[in-house]
């Protein structure tokens, strides 16, 4: 499988994946069955989601806080509309709570930063050397974006 | 490409950007431009640093470190702030490219300075006023 347009291969162990169909888009495989790069890309959709639902909700939003919900869209959809079934969804937690933050807040900040850590860390797991590629050149989006950010109170 | 290829594509892509940072330290006004000044000194020293760290990587995977050219070919004329700072920023949009090539190219302690180094460069890269994109490092 092909992931966005960068030559990226990702396997499920035991047989090809195909794209499913739409009855059967609802039910991921099972951990054991997929490769340890379709676990990391899950791993990356569940980071960026809780990123994208706490930038969702923030109050008095600036350009800066608005193009960094938007760059995390753009990653979630490169990483979704690729390999949707072989995102493995989270047993036990289902969509992330976010608390309802400033944009100046030193916490938002942190998250983001963390997140920057987080995406650089699933850059190091990957397996495959275009998906270590597009993590790092996610983090490296994130951080650029946080350069922008207002200054924390 | 080998991680040890991908290294050494790293350090010959150092070199040049010490060289040509050098040339444009030369040419910049510390009098009319200060702060450009001050913005390549501060580039310049990251470079030469990047460049000993991967001389060292390199010579950790026993293999001699590819020594740098007698002299790199310019991006652009440089007879103005506009065309140093143009110079400068080609310079970063190029290690970019490389860094995220290393990226790809490596594992463990290589990779995790690849990436490390790859975000750092993507947020300095932005004071030359390269425009902040969706897949630094990734020329798609």
């Amino acid at each position: 499988m092909m992931l966005g347009g960068v030559g990226i291969t990702l396997a499920v162990t035991g047989c090809q994946f195909e794209r499913p169909h739409a009855a059967t888009r609802s039910a991921a495989p099972d951990d054991d069955d997929v490769s340890p790069d379709l676990l990391t890309v899950g791993s990356a959709v569940t980071v960026l989601s809780t990123a994208e639902a706490r930038l969702r909700v923030v109050t008095k939003r600036t350009p800066a806080i608005v193009a960094s919900l938007r760059l995390h869209q753009v990653h979630l959809d490169r990483l979704r509309g690729v390999a949707p079934a072989a995102v493995p969804r989270p047993r036990h937690s289902p969509a992330p709570v976010v608390r309802r933050l400033p944009a100046d807040s030193p916490i938002l900040r942190r998250d983001e930063q963390q997140l920057v850590h987080q995406l650089s860390g699933l850059a190091q797991r990957a397996q495959s050397g275009e998906l270590a590629r597009l993590f790092a050149a996610m983090a490296a989006a994130t951080a650029q974006r946080l350069q922008a950010w207002p200054v924390t109170r | 490409m080998s991680p040890v290829d991908a290294l050494q594509a790293a350090l010959a892509g150092e070199h040049a950007a010490v060289y040509i940072y050098g040339v444009l330290g030369g040419q910049v006004s510390r009098t009319s431009q200060p702060q450009l000044a001050r913005l390549i000194g501060e580039l310049y020293e990251v470079h030469v640093g990047r460049r000993d760290r991967l001389t060292l990587l390199v010579h950790a995977h026993r293999t001699q470190p590819v020594a740098a050219a007698p002299a790199y070919r310019l991006p652009n004329p440089l007879r103005d702030p506009a065309q140093l700072r143009a110079a400068a920023r080609q310079v970063e949009e190029r290690c970019l490219q490389i860094y995220g090539q290393t990226v790809g190219s490596t594992a463990g302690a290589d990779r995790a300075w690849a990436i490390s180094t790859l975000v750092t460069a993507a947020t300095q890269a932005l004071a030359l006023g390269i425009a902040p994109t969706d897949y630094p490092g990734m020329s798609v």
